[in-house]
């Protein structure tokens, strides 16, 4: 299917706050309460319309356990965004995100758009992480920061779609050269031209002039 | 051994002569086609040569004489080889030897080539390569008489030289694509055409052979002769059984042997940068057909061709009656090496896997009666509640301050949710067998507290707790799996990594362009494949096939690597997707996680030990001491045991 451009996504945090039910829910629109755990890295892909421009996300999932990080992130490279996620039930999956953050800012490219997620915010009723306390983290990081339900589909979509529009809005500011590919965007066939760099040669009015 | 009666086997013909193919699975599809022995009381001798000899050890000096002789019944023939009866010059050579090699006859039918070979000294020998793939040990004409055998098959049978190496001879081998491309271009017509002079250069003195020897002179004789070895036997089931997997070990062992010098050769004559093709196959190439153009580097090895050769093919599973004969009166596993080997080569049937799994994973021992291992499984239980009582016996109190313990539950805890729950043995809420997964995971993690628990080993567990149903039996197993597999999850993954180079190299080794490839797109690392070597496969294929490959994966045979191998089989069956597709670091894992559930497992083992055979030295070479899974020295010390004595 032709796209005007792939944006390259990895989804991280701790083990089992539910980063692949939150792929699931959005690529195929159901959760599974009953999904086998990650091994490495494993994968998914979706079209979404922004500006009306059809784009592909095409999202790597990792597996959140400690001793697997040096194998996942070498998938870091390459990802214009990032879905941090941590579980609000489990105090202690929040309190690694500065970890996890550390690890993404060291090894993904500066310009990676991060969005911070609190999933399973359906089980308001064990809730060990207040929203605020998440939106905070957000706003002293620089996040995007959203509270979703892999479960209930509660915002997973806005989740996926509202990183991508940021992603879009900083080629629109020319912050990317989408030419090179190592930021995690690839300009499409099937869409508008990227700048200076698109595949056919052609320059485009749809991305702001960053070379 | 399979489809006959193992009790009632002294007057079985048939049994004797597939005996003697060396794998009960060679002749499974054709025995309706196969005249036993005894058919052939009434067949015309068209060919007979004595001092035609083996030499099982490789030194002329050790060589068994026999005698040769091609048989003719209707349109059949038939070919045999019959060893001098006590005649062997060195004593090591008992009479079992000789038994072992006799060929008794093998019908054309089932032959794809012939090789003959003149060394400029010594005696010109032939290779017979069944169309299974195995190959007969070479067979030295003493006194000559190689032109005056292919002469007398050429009148019966249609031979056609391959056109790639003057020296192979294919038997009306039609199923071959290649094959119906010469016979199209009426290739045969004019090798027919030729004289057998023109064929095959002249060969020493043909003169007659004195009949000093008393040899066993015609194959039923030699049967009878067979029947009452075994007769005189205790135990005669048994003996047998185990006679065709030894012989069946080393006729494979010759094929490999044989096959791998003609590998060699040909790599040889080629040179490294050249196309590398195997000698037996004709070529289009030589027919002057223009050649293919290929959007990628082709396979240097061929690698169907390569496992037609040495990959065997894959047998029925080892069942309950079989299995009897492999243990004493006592329960003591008589030859572990064959059984091994059997399991390698067809797995085990489900009911069955509960009692053998335990010895492929070391945890019983091989040489241990019934009554001793009754002992020990009940020591062990109590060993293992012992174990398990040690983290049961932490209060709440207690927990708050041991974060380890706490944090090892929650995660395992998490774990044992995720793992297989759409198999209905661990489906549904408060299914006690995903309780006892997680009481093991977390009692393993005090058995073994350095490495804790890690994603994955629930992975590894669950099939066995699946076979061996008992928590106790199920903890040891997995106990002694990680004794192989434990740096899988070491902290800092060195035990993954050292896998994942060792998996380069032999890429390196078994596919240079593919090698190239990755090297070219940065996918040297391998990652790819981790998923593959953490836990086994166990995601790649469906539960009952994984069952099978891992039973295949511990037999250790023929190498401990042969995972590795496996995942060289599966790149090499994708290399021209993989290249033409131009796929990348991130592109080349998500096709290779989406292969799960389409990867064909039998092709694939063929694959893997042919190519591992192929590697040989070269590949163990390639592969670090101490990469996992490692193999205890009592182990090693089998192997080497093996080595010498069919080398």
């Amino acid at each position: 299917m032709s796209y005007a451009y792939l944006f390259k996504y990895i989804i991280i945090g701790d083990t089992g706050v539910g980063k692949s039910c939150l792929l699931l829910q959005f690529t195929d629109k159901r959760f599974q309460p009953v999904h086998d755990l990650t091994i490495g890295v494993e994968f998914g892909a979706r079209m979404i319309t922004i500006d009306n421009k059809p784009i592909k996300l095409q999202i790597w999932d990792t597996a959140g356990q400690e001793s697997f990080r040096s194998i996942t992130r070498s998938y870091y490279r390459g990802a214009a965004g990032a879905l941090l996620v941590y579980d609000i039930t489990r105090r202690e999956t929040f309190n690694h995100l500065a970890s996890w953050l550390e690890d993404a800012r060291q090894h993904a490219n500066a310009n990676m758009t991060i969005m911070l997620i609190g999933n399973k915010c359906d089980l308001a009723h064990r809730r060990a992480v207040s929203t605020e306390e998440g939106e905070q983290f957000a706003k002293e990081h620089g996040l995007i920061f959203m509270e979703a339900s892999a479960k209930t589909a509660q915002n997973v979509e806005e989740a996926f779609i509202n990183t991508a529009g940021t992603i879009y809005k900083k080629i629109q500011d020319g912050v990317f050269d989408v030419s090179n590919e190592s930021f995690g965007i690839k300009v499409g066939y099937g869409g508008i031209p990227g700048p200076s760099g698109g595949r056919d040669g052609s320059a485009s009015q749809a991305g702001g002039c960053c070379s | 051994m399979h489809e006959t009666d193992i009790h009632d086997l002294s007057d079985d013909a048939d049994y004797a002569a597939a005996s003697q193919q060396g794998s009960s699975s060679i002749n499974r599809s054709d025995t309706s086609k196969r005249s036993s022995s005894s058919d052939l009381e009434d067949a015309e001798i068209v060919y007979m040569k004595d001092n035609v000899a083996i030499h099982p050890t490789q030194s002329a000096i050790e060589g068994i004489g026999g005698r040769l002789k091609l048989l003719k019944q209707g349109s059949s023939l038939f070919m045999t080889w019959i060893p001098y009866k006590g005649q062997s010059s060195n004593a090591r050579l008992s009479a079992r030897d000789a038994n072992l090699y006799t060929i008794r006859a093998v019908s054309f039918s089932g032959i794809h080539s012939i090789r003959r070979h003149t060394p400029t000294i010594g005696w010109q020998y032939v290779i017979v390569v069944l169309s299974t793939g195995l190959a007969y040990p070479p067979l030295y004409f003493y006194s000559g008489g190689v032109r005056e055998f292919f002469a007398t098959i050429k009148q019966h049978v249609l031979i056609v030289r391959s056109s790639e190496n003057a020296n192979v001879f294919l038997v009306n081998n039609f199923q071959d694509p290649l094959q119906r491309t010469l016979s199209s271009l009426e290739l045969p017509r004019s090798l027919a055409n030729r004289t057998p002079s023109s064929s095959f250069p002249d060969s020493p003195s043909e003169g007659n052979s004195d009949n000093k020897h008393t040899s066993e002179d015609d194959s039923s004789d030699s049967i009878q002769q067979y029947n009452k070895q075994r007769q005189k036997s205790q135990d005669p089931a048994r003996d047998i059984s185990i006679q065709v997997l030894e012989k069946f070990s080393l006729v494979t062992r010759f094929a490999r042997e044989t096959t791998s010098q003609l590998f060699r050769e040909s790599l040889d004559a080629h040179g490294p940068n050249e196309k590398r093709r195997t000698n037996w196959e004709t070529s289009a190439n030589d027919v002057e057909i223009a050649p293919k153009k290929v959007p990628v580097p082709s396979d240097p090895l061929e690698l169907d061709k390569l496992s037609k050769v040495w990959g065997q093919p894959r047998q029925h599973p080892l069942e309950h009656q079989e299995w009897s004969i492999f243990l004493d009166s006592e329960g003591r596993i008589v030859d572990p090496d064959a059984l091994r080997m059997r399991v390698f080569y067809g797995g085990v049937e489900d009911n069955l896997r509960k009692e053998v799994w335990p010895f492929l994973l070391g945890y019983y021992s091989y040489d241990s009666t019934y009554a001793e291992r009754e002992y020990a499984v009940s020591a062990k239980k109590s060993e293992y509640e012992t174990i398990k009582n040690q983290w049961q016996s932490i209060s709440v109190e207690q927990a708050k301050r041991f974060t380890k313990f706490r944090e090892r539950n929650v995660l395992i805890e998490k774990d044992v949710v995720r793992t297989d729950r759409s198999l209905s043995f661990y489906e549904g809420d408060d299914n006690p067998d995903v309780r006892r997964m997680h009481d093991i995971l977390l009692t393993y993690s005090f058995y073994n507290f350095d490495l804790g628990y890690c994603q994955g080993m629930s992975d590894l567990l669950s099939p066995i707790l699946y076979i061996m149903k008992d928590e106790s039996e199920a903890f040891w197993c997995f106990v002694y799996l990680l004794e192989r597999l434990g740096p899988n999850f070491n902290r800092d993954q060195s035990g993954m990594h050292s896998q994942l180079f060792a998996l380069s190299k032999l890429v390196e080794l078994l596919d240079s362009p593919l090698h190239d490839y990755f090297k070219q797109n940065d996918c040297l690392n391998f990652f790819f494949c981790f998923r593959w070597i953490l836990i086994q496969f166990k995601r790649e294929f469906e539960y009952e096939t994984t069952l099978r490959l891992w039973e295949v994966l511990w037999t250790h045979y023929p190498s401990e690597h042969l995972h590795l191998y496996v995942c060289v089989a599966i790149l090499k069956r994708h290399r021209a997707k993989i290249m033409g597709e131009q796929m990348g670091f991130d592109t080349l894992l998500k096709f290779i996680n989406e292969l799960s559930g389409q990867i064909d497992l039998d092709p694939v083992l063929r694959d893997a030990e042919a190519l591992c055979v192929y590697a040989g030295e070269n590949g163990v070479a390639s592969i670090p001491p101490g990469t996992p899974p490692s193999l205890s020295s009592q182990d090693a010390s089998i192997y080497q045991q093996q080595d010498d004595e069919v080398l």
